[in-house]
C-alpha cells in the first residue's frame, strides 16, 4: 500500500450511504418477514438504535488508536475482514444476479453485466480510497435525483386503505425486518478498517449516515405499503415494481432509473470493501504489494457469485439473514472489541512495566 | 501507467465490449410488440387474442391462439408468426365473461408474474368475450388499443366508470374481506363501449353493476370526480348539474357487538343546463335541486349497498379493511365471518349537495 491516504468524513460517510441503498432496494416481505411492511418502518428506526450500540466497540477503539485500524490487532483478523467483505460482496453480487435473472430479462448476459460491475470495483479500489469516495459522492447526487423522481411520482398511487395496523401479526416481522437491515449492513467493519483514513467530524457524519439511512427506508417502506399494498408481496423485488408503476405523462417505466442506481450503488459499496481488502492485506505482511491479491479476491467473488445462480443451497446461504448478521456482530463488535481489549492490556503492561 | 499495463487494459475493454455488440439480440421487427391481450376460456383451455403494432406503428394485427395457460398460448404466438412476443408495452388485458366466472386465479398470474409485464395494465372485464372486444373493427380499422385503455380513466372522470389496473384487482382480492371491481366493455350497435362495473367475490365474478349504479360505488368509495346528474326541478322542469367536488368520509363504529358505519359524502355541483327555456332560478328552487342531487346520488348508492353488500354479500366498497385498520383485535376475532357479518351491519347515510348560486346573483345585478 502507498501512504495513508485521506477521504473526508462527509465522503465517507455519503459513500456508506450510498452503499447501505444498492442493498435496500433488493428488500422484499419474504426476507422481511411477513406481509405488513408498515411493521418495518419500525424495523428502520430499530435497526438504527442497534447499529449505534454495535458500532461503540469501533469508536472506543478509534479513540484509543486514532491512526490504527482493527485489522493491525492481528493476521486472524485481517483474514476473518478479508472473508467478510469477500462473502459479503458476494452477496450483494447473488442478489443483483438473482434480480437480473428473476425480473428484468433473462435473455441478458447477466454474468457479464456482474463482471462488469465487478471489474469497476476493483479499478476503483485499485486506483485508491480518494477515487472510491469521489465516485460515490458523485453517485449520491444521481441517486437523490433518481429517488426525488421515482418516489415523487409514485407518491401520487399512495392509498390510505393498502396501509395495514401495525404489529396486526405481533413483533415478529419487526424482529425479523431489523435483523434483515442490520445483516446487510457492512458500514461497521468499513469502519474498523478505514475510520484511521477519514479526516473532519467523523461521529456528525455518523450520526447522519444512521438517520439519513432510516430516514430513507422508512419513507421507502412507507411508499411501497402506501402504494403497493399487498401486491408487493406478490413481487420478488417489490422497490422495482414501485419503479415500474411511476410514470409521469408520456415518461414511463423510470425501473431503468432503479436499475441504474442498484448498479452504481453496488460499485460504490464492492469499491470500498475490495478497498479495505486491500488494507487487510497490507497488514497481512504484503505491504505495498496488495493489488495481485485483491485482484484474485474479486475474481473469488465473482466465482462465488455466479455459482450462487446455479447452487441453491449456496445462494440461500450467502443471502441467509443470521449469517449475514452473525458477520456483521462479529466484524463490527466482537473483533473490534476484542482488539479494544487487546489494547488495554498491552497500555496496561506498558504501563507496570514502565514504572 | 506502463505502455504493457495500457495495452492490457485497452484488450480487456475490448473483451469486454465483444459480448455486448448485440448481433445475437433480436431485431425490433423480429418482435411481436403486444399492445393488448385478451383472455377467454374453452373448457380447460384458454383461447388469447393478442393485439400487436408493427415496429413501424403503422398497422395493428390481430392473433388467436390457444393454450393450457395464458404463456403457453401466447408464446406458440411465435410458431405463426415468426417473432418472439414482447409484453413491455401491453396497454391492457380484457378477461372473457366465462373465464371470470370460472376464476380469474387460474391465468391471472401470468400478468402478476412474468418478467416484462407490468402492474399498471389496465384490466377490463368484456362483457361476452375478450376476442369480440379486442376483434371489433370500426371502419375497417381495429380500435387503437391506447384508446380502449384511456376509456375506463375518462369513464371515471365522468362519473359512470371504474378505472382498473392489475395491481387495483390483486389489491381489491387480497385486501382484508374485499371485492375487487373493474370495467365491463361490450358491444354496441358494433362498436365498443363501457357497460357498466363488475365485481368479485375473490377471483370469481360474482354480479355486474349498471353505469347508474357505478355512480353510486364511486360516489360511495371517495372515487367521484366529475359526472352529470339530471334532477327535477320541483316544479315540471328538469336540471342538468355537473358534479364538481365530491368529498367522502366513512366512520366505523361497534354496537352490541356489530360494526356500525356511517358514510357522509357532500358533493358540490354547477348547473349546466335548466329545460323550460328559463333563464334564472328562484332562491327555493336551488334547495329543490340540491335535495333532489342528493337523493338521487344516495339513491344509487343505496341500490349498490343492497344489491353488491346485503345480497351478494361482496363487500365492494372495502368496509372489512376499514374494520380491520380501525379495530384489529375485533377484526382478528370476528373478520373470518366477515360475509355473513356484512349483511348484519347497518351502513347509514349522509349526502348533502350544494349547487353555487354563481348564475342566480350574477343574474340578480343585471336587474333594474
Amino acid at each position: 500500500m502507498e501512504g495513508k491516504p485521506r477521504i473526508g468524513a462527509g465522503q465517507f460517510f455519503i459513500s456508506m450511504f450510498v452503499a447501505r441503498t444498492a442493498v435496500t432496494v433488493g428488500l422484499n416481505a419474504r426476507y422481511m418477514g411477513g406481509e405488513n411492511l408498515l411493521d418495518n418502518v419500525v424495523s428502520a428506526f430499530l435497526a438504527m438504535g442497534l447499529g449505534v450500540v454495535i458500532s461503540l466497540p469501533v469508536w472506543f477503539y478509534h479513540g484509543r488508536c486514532p491512526d490504527k485500524g482493527v485489522q493491525e490487532g492481528g493476521k486472524v483478523i485481517s483474514l476473518l475482514y478479508v472473508l467478510y467483505f469477500l462473502l459479503t460482496g458476494a452477496a450483494s453480487l447473488t442478489l443483483f444476479y438473482v434480480f437480473l435473472l428473476d425480473t428484468v430479462n433473462p435473455d441478458l448476459s447477466t454474468p457479464l453485466v456482474i463482471a462488469a460491475i465487478l471489474g469497476v470495483a476493483l479499478y476503483g479500489a485499485i486506483r485508491g480510497l480518494e477515487t472510491c469516495a469521489r465516485y460515490g459522492t458523485c453517485v449520491l447526487a444521481v441517486l437523490l435525483l433518481g429517488c426525488l423522481l421515482v418516489f415523487g411520482a409514485a407518491a401520487v398511487r399512495f392509498r390510505g386503505e393498502n396501509l395495514e395496523p401495525l404489529f396486526y401479526n405481533g413483533f415478529s416481522q419487526t424482529v425479523t425486518g431489523t435483523a434483515l437491515l442490520l445483516s446487510r449492513t457492512s458500514l461497521f467493519a468499513d469502519m474498523a478498517i478505514l475510520l484511521p483514513m477519514v479526516r473532519g467530524r467523523k461521529k456528525a457524519g455518523f450520526s447522519l449516515w444512521a438517520a439519513g439511512t432510516a430516514l430513507f427506508l422508512s419513507l421507502l417502506l412507507l411508499l411501497l405499503a402506501g402504494c403497493l399494498g399487498r401486491y408487493a408481496y406478490t413481487q420478488n423485488f417489490p422497490v422495482y415494481a414501485l419503479a415500474a408503476i411511476t410514470e409521469i405523462r408520456s415518461l414511463q417505466r423510470l425501473d431503468a432509473v432503479f436499475i441504474g442506481v442498484w448498479m452504481m450503488g453496488l460499485v460504490v459499496k464492492l469499491a470500498f470493501e475490495l478497498y479495505a481488502c486491500r488494507v487487510c492485506f497490507s497488514a497481512l505482511g504484503l505491504g505495498k504489494k496488495t493489488k495481485a491479491p485483491t485482484a484474485a479476491l474479486s475474481a473469488l467473488m465473482l466465482g462465488l457469485a455466479l455459482l450462487s445462480a446455479s447452487l441453491t443451497g449456496l445462494r440461500q446461504t450467502l443471502l441467509d439473514t443470521r449469517l449475514q448478521l452473525c458477520g456483521v456482530l462479529l466484524t463490527g463488535c466482537i473483533l473490534p472489541l476484542g482488539a479494544l481489549a487487546v489494547n488495554c492490556i498491552k497500555n496496561r503492561r506498558k504501563g507496570k512495566t514502565g514504572s | 501507467m506502463k505502455l504493457w499495463k495500457k495495452g492490457a487494459v485497452l484488450l480487456l475493454a475490448a473483451v469486454l465490449l465483444l459480448p455486448m455488440w448485440g448481433c445475437g439480440y433480436r431485431e425490433l421487427y423480429e418482435r411481436l410488440l403486444i399492445q393488448g391481450i385478451g383472455v377467454d376460456a374453452d373448457g380447460e383451455e384458454f383461447v388469447v387474442t393478442v393485439r400487436s403494432s408493427l415496429s413501424s406503428g403503422e398497422k395493428e394485427e390481430l392473433f388467436q391462439v390457444r393454450g393450457a395457460s395464458v404463456l403457453e398460448a401466447l408464446e406458440s404466438l411465435t410458431l405463426s408468426t415468426g417473432r418472439k412476443p414482447f409484453y413491455g408495452h401491453n396497454y391492457l388485458a380484457v378477461f372473457g365473461r366465462e373465464c371470470a366466472q370460472l376464476g380469474l386465479d387460474r391465468c391471472l398470474d401470468f400478468f402478476v408474474r412474468y418478467h416484462n409485464t407490468r402492474p399498471s395494465v389496465q384490466m377490463y372485464l368484456a362483457e361476452g368475450t375478450a376476442g369480440e372486444i379486442l376483434g371489433t373493427q370500426e371502419d375497417g380499422t381495429y380500435r387503437k388499443m391506447a384508446d380502449l385503455q384511456q376509456l375506463s380513466r375518462e369513464g371515471q372522470e365522468a362519473g359512470k366508470a371504474v378505472d382498473a389496473e392489475i395491481l387495483d384487482f390483486v389489491n381489491g382480492v387480497k385486501r382484508e374481506g374485499g371485492s375487487p371491481v373493474v370495467p365491463v366493455l361490450g358491444l354496441r350497435d358494433d362498436a365498443v363501449e363501457l357497460v357498466g362495473s363488475a365485481y368479485f367475490s375473490g377471483y370469481r365474478l360474482e354480479n355486474m353493476l349498471t353505469p347508474e349504479q357505478t355512480m353510486g360505488y364511486l360516489a360511495a368509495k371517495g372515487l367521484l370526480e366529475g359526472g352529470q346528474a339530471v334532477v327535477g326541478d320541483g316544479d315540471s322542469g328538469v336540471a342538468t348539474l355537473s358534479i364538481s367536488k365530491a368529498s367522502r368520509n366513512v366512520e366505523v363504529r361497534l354496537r352490541d357487538g356489530l360494526p356500525q358505519f356511517h358514510l357522509r359524502l357532500s358533493l358540490e355541483a354547477d348547473l349546466s343546463a335548466l329545460s323550460g327555456g328559463r333563464n334564472r332560478l328562484e332562491e327555493g328552487v336551488y334547495q329543490v335541486l340540491e335535495e333532489n342531487l342528493s337523493a338521487a346520488v344516495e339513491g344509487k348508492i343505496r341500490s349498490v349497498l343492497d344489491q353488491a353488500l346485503k345480497e351478494d354479500r361482496c363487500d365492494v366498497l372495502g368496509l372489512g379493511n376499514l374494520l380491520y385498520q380501525t379495530f384489529p383485535g375485533y377484526w382478528r376475532e370476528e373478520g373470518k365471518n366477515w360475509k355473513e357479518l356484512l349483511a348484519q351491519c347497518e351502513t347509514s347515510l349522509e349526502v348533502t349537495a350544494k349547487v353555487p348560486r354563481v348564475e342566480q346573483e350574477a343574474l340578480n345585478s343585471r336587474d333594474p
